[in-house]
């Protein structure tokens, strides 16, 4: 069977017709056979059956009076049937009475141990029957026929059949490769549609159909199902066509956008660079200008120049925080592991004073290293316990608590990084505000600041493929969850 | 005493039953057939299976078949001995001795012996136009109207049939005896060898 489903169609069809056709000949050839060995035999056995009838009948006489030369003549008469080999008659105690043979080396059989009836026996057929006349057994009768003539018919027949087996076989081997075709002509069309379709994905070609049977049916559902595969291919290209369109335009947009991006960013470093410049002289001849000309200024020219002298300094301040955001980008550095155990203790050395100043407590749990910009993990640590240091409620010295758990939940693991504070806080709405760039919720007067510090928070944040989030509620504190990746894979 | 008179009743007995069974003969009442007549015994028994009687020759269906000897009886006992418990075309056979021919015109079988030399043509004469199986063993037998002719040739008992004589009396004869005969007349004065 394995070697038989790796045959074609046509090969099949062939093999099972060849199959079927010459089972069927050969059962027929065989019960043919057989019919004509039986009937033959049985004919055979009539015969003999009849001719010992007619022989004891005419041996009576002969038997009745002992007559050996009639018996003889009698039993001569067989002589005529050529397949009769040997006739013999006993008296009823069974002695030798005549014998008659084919064979002159014939030797009649002894009578005493033969049973009424008749035998096949190799190639002979005999039998062995009392002659009965008027009521009484007045002889026996053995008759002997030569099978040869029915095995010579046999063997005729099978030469004959064999040979009328190998004609037929051969003309339904010939028929079959002719009228299969019928059959396999639209399952191959079928095929060869079906392979060249997927070949060369042409969805509008159709196998041709103009049967009505269940070939004709499966033709007709491919037929549709190519259809109904057309129409979705052309509706697929469409699609396809249409977002490339849209890739293209937004590629276009990125290209521009990042232009314009790396533009503002030169733009902002350079104008920090140089407007330093300018700055500087001015904090210069202001400092000068105190110190020399201070008496003959006057209270309000005194005034006007520490005035201008705080704005330059601001100035500075804005520029040097400026600088720094732009440098996140311009001046980034490739990620390496980073302590941020290290990273926390150097930054609260840097905040000693500030701290200690304000009586505050700074509470740290341990931090797990990372894949990270120092120097930038560096920066937001800094601004963001400076934040919480410097909003701080008037009346309270404030309490930060920093702590870092690892979520396995997302790959890589993410650093959940919380900062938490209990300053004065802020109200919900403006939660995403505090991250823009010189957004500031509070006048100059209250808190010193540019409104820098925490867009550089989120833009480092930003660069290191995490987040940063905000909650918090007035008189509440303000806690900020920053979500960072563990690690980073090679070239991010 | 009473013990040897039951040995000697029951002997007594014993010899009855064989006697009344044929196995011992009453010694020397009629003289044995001569080996000739016990073939020509077993011959006219043979002989009249292969004939057929028209119906009229018997009285009834199941009446006997009688076989008649005329005069001297050459047999002895020797033809009832074969025909006892045997049947023939289903009838018994009966075997009577009778002086005339006229008295044998009823029986079915009239055996001629050559005693009755001097009487042949009277008897033959008599039984004419009846259906009598006729059988002789005198040379004129069948030149005198007799069916079935008995004779002796290189010590064998032979047998002759005139068939036209069977024919015109009605009594038919199977081939297979005509097969045997040693000669066979069909017509009136003819003969024919086998």
């Amino acid at each position: 069977m394995k070697f038989f489903s790796k045959l074609s169609l046509r090969r099949k069809l062939t093999a099972v017709i060849m199959l079927v056709t010459v089972s069927a000949l050969l059962l027929a050839c065989l019960g043919f056979i057989g019919f004509e060995y039986y009937a033959t035999r049985k004919a055979l056995v009539n015969d003999l059956n009849s001719l010992a009838d007619v022989l004891g009948f005419n041996s009576r006489a002969a038997l009745r009076f002992q007559d050996k030369t009639a018996a003889e003549t009698t039993l001569a008469s067989m002589q005529a049937k050529p397949n009769i080999v040997a006739a013999s008659l006993y008296l009823p105690d069974r002695k030798l009475f005549a014998t008659w043979s084919r064979h002159p080396a014939y030797h009649a059989r002894d009578a005493a141990s033969l049973s009424e009836g008749r035998r096949f026996g190799g190639e002979t057929l005999w039998m062995f029957q009392p002659v009965v006349h008027d009521g009484e057994t007045i002889g026996y009768l053995y008759l002997e026929s030569d099978l040869r003539e029915i095995t010579g018919r046999i063997q005729l027949l099978a030469g004959i059949l064999c040979v009328v087996l190998l004609v037929a076989t051969l003309a339904a081997l010939w028929m079959s490769a002719k009228l299969q075709t019928v059959v396999t002509q639209p399952i191959l069309q079928l095929a060869e549609t079906a392979r060249v379709v997927s070949e060369k994905n042409d969805y509008s070609l159709r196998a041709p159909n103009s049967y009505r049977d269940e070939v004709g049916v499966l033709i007709d559902s491919f037929n549709q199902m190519l259809t109904q595969i057309e129409r979705g291919d052309a509706s697929l290209k469409a699609e396809i066509a249409e977002r490339k369109v849209a890739e293209e335009k937004l590629q276009q947009f990125a290209a521009r956008l990042q232009a314009s991006n790396q533009e503002l960013t030169d733009f902002a470093h350079v104008a920090s660079h140089d407007l330093q410049e300018p700055l500087r002289k001015i904090q210069a001849f202001g400092d000068r200008l105190h110190s020399k000309y201070a008496a003959t200024l006057g209270e309000t020219g005194q005034d006007y120049l520490r005035r201008m002298i705080d704005a330059a300094l601001r100035m500075q301040t804005l520029i040097t925080d400026l600088l720094q955001f732009s440098r996140i980008t311009t001046k980034a550095q490739p990620f390496a592991l980073v302590d941020l155990d290290e990273i926390a203790r150097g930054v609260l050395s840097d905040l000693e004073v500030r701290i200690e100043q304000t009586k505050g407590v700074v509470e740290v749990s341990p931090l797990p290293k990372i894949d990270a910009d120092a120097l930038q993990m560096r920066q937001l640590f800094q601004n963001l316990i400076g934040n919480a240091l410097k909003f701080r409620k008037p009346d309270a010295p404030p309490v930060i608590r920093v702590s870092g758990t690892v979520r396995n939940g997302a790959a890589p693991p993410r650093l959940e990084l919380v900062v938490q504070d209990n300053g004065i806080g802020f109200e919900q709405k403006h939660a995403d505000r505090i991250f823009v760039i010189f957004q500031r919720l509070h006048g100059r007067g209250e808190f010193e600041g540019t409104g820098i510090g925490l867009a550089i928070c989120k833009k480092i944040v930003e660069r290191h493929d995490g987040s940063i989030h905000a909650a918090s509620a007035p008189g509440e504190g303000a806690t900020f969850v920053i979500s960072l990746p563990i690690t980073h894979k090679p070239g991010d | 005493m009473n013990f040897h008179r039951r040995i000697l009743l029951r002997l007594v007995w014993l010899a009855l039953i064989a006697v009344a069974t044929g196995l011992i003969k009453p010694g020397g009442v009629q003289a044995e057939a001569t080996p000739e007549y016990k073939i020509k015994a077993v011959y006219l028994f043979n002989i009249v299976r292969f004939v057929k009687w028209p119906t009229n020759a018997f009285s009834a269906a199941d009446s006997p078949l009688v076989i008649c000897v005329l005069g001297e009886n050459p047999f002895d006992t020797e033809l009832q001995k074969l025909m006892s418990g045997r049947l023939v075309g289903g009838r018994t056979v009966v075997v009577k001795q009778e002086a005339t021919a006229a008295d044998a015109r009823m029986c079915q079988v009239v055996f001629i012996p050559a005693s009755e030399h001097a009487n042949l043509r009277l008897h033959l004469a008599t039984l004419r136009n009846a259906p009598v199986l006729t059988i002789g063993e005198i040379p004129e037998f069948l030149g005198d109207g007799g069916v079935i002719e008995f004779f002796v040739q290189q010590n064998k008992v032979r047998f002759d049939i005139n068939k036209a004589q069977a024919d015109a009396e009605g009594v038919q004869l199977d081939s297979q005896l005509l097969s045997l005969a040693h000669a066979v007349r069909e017509k009136t004065g003819k003969q024919e060898e086998n």
